[in-house]
């Protein structure tokens, strides 16, 4: 969740943590055409790191059930969090489901 | 061994060892995997494309000190495009931060050469300014193996234009490479 600093920094956002304050994440897809985003899968996770690997496995299983129109516009919300990801595709023209896979581990820093 | 052995050849028979999937494991001796770029303000870019219209067609683009060479429209195109989605977070980024210092330009002073082929995959998102007082909020968009770090706007649309004009460059001058390709 975000909250705003006061004094010097007054007005900018911080992410906060609560323990024991589950975090929610969103996955939802912009289908090519299409003007509004479409919900696909919904949860609350311990942790913001925990999320993001909930949201990127249900990520995963979409795009590989898809197979090649799998290439869409996907967002993961994790609380306020937004990251947009756009798919690769490998040499055999379907979407590189190993890249999205390592976001995982990507993210686990931030 | 032998079942090892005959399910490697069972993978070969049935698939194309995937290029991409190759790339992923590790080598022997060392290899660079990826690049963080910071950028702020005004990004020069500068675009060469050479031998155009044979196979061998490449277009180079400099911005900053980080060289990146093209050869298909479709890499431009996908990259440009997962540029432009991103605008959504390049919004909550600052107009401009002050520069601390001029980025120079040059051939003889690239830092980094990147060559980006097929459709890479472009993730965009925001990292908030918490980890130190200083440390300003950026937005990071990996770029194959290089993960660009934007600070303000100005370095945003400076480089969604360089992407852009790339793909249009390359988009006028096509190759059997695109023609290959469907239409993503």
């Amino acid at each position: 969740m975000w909250i705003t600093r006061g004094g010097r920094w007054r007005g900018r956002l911080v992410r906060v943590t609560i323990a024991g304050v589950d975090q929610p994440w969103t996955l939802t897809v912009l289908p090519r055409r299409a003007e509004n985003l479409i919900e696909l899968e919904t949860g609350w996770e311990a942790t913001a790191e925990a999320a993001f690997d909930a949201a990127t496995e249900a990520l995963v299983a979409c795009a590989a059930a898809l197979g090649a129109v799998g290439r869409q516009e996907y967002w993961i919300t994790v609380a306020d969090d937004l990251t947009i990801i756009t798919p690769g595709l490998t040499s055999g023209g379907l979407v590189d489901l190993v890249a999205i896979n390592d976001l995982r581990y990507q993210h686990s820093s931030y | 061994m032998t079942a090892h052995t005959s399910t490697s050849q069972q993978t070969e028979n049935t698939t194309q060892p995937d290029r991409a999937a190759q790339a992923r494991m590790i080598p022997a001796g060392s290899a660079v995997m990826s690049v963080v770029v910071r950028v702020a303000g005004i990004v020069p870019a500068r675009l060469d494309l050479t031998h155009v219209g044979t196979p061998e067609q490449q277009l180079g683009l400099s911005v900053g000190t980080v060289l990146v060479y093209l050869r298909s429209a479709l890499t431009a195109r996908a990259v440009a495009q997962g540029w432009g989605k991103a605008v959504v977070q390049a919004r909550s980024l600052s107009p401009a931060i002050a520069g601390r210092r001029p980025l120079v330009m040059g051939p003889s002073t690239v830092g980094v050469i990147v060559q980006l082929a097929g459709t890479p995959q472009i993730v965009s998102s925001l990292v908030p300014a918490h980890r130190g007082p200083d440390a300003a909020q950026v937005l990071r968009i990996p770029v194959g193996p290089v993960v660009w770090e934007v600070c303000d706007t100005n370095a945003y649309t400076s480089l969604l234009r360089a992407w852009r004009q790339a793909a249009r460059l390359l988009e006028g001058n096509p190759t059997e490479f695109d023609d290959e390709e469907k239409e993503i």
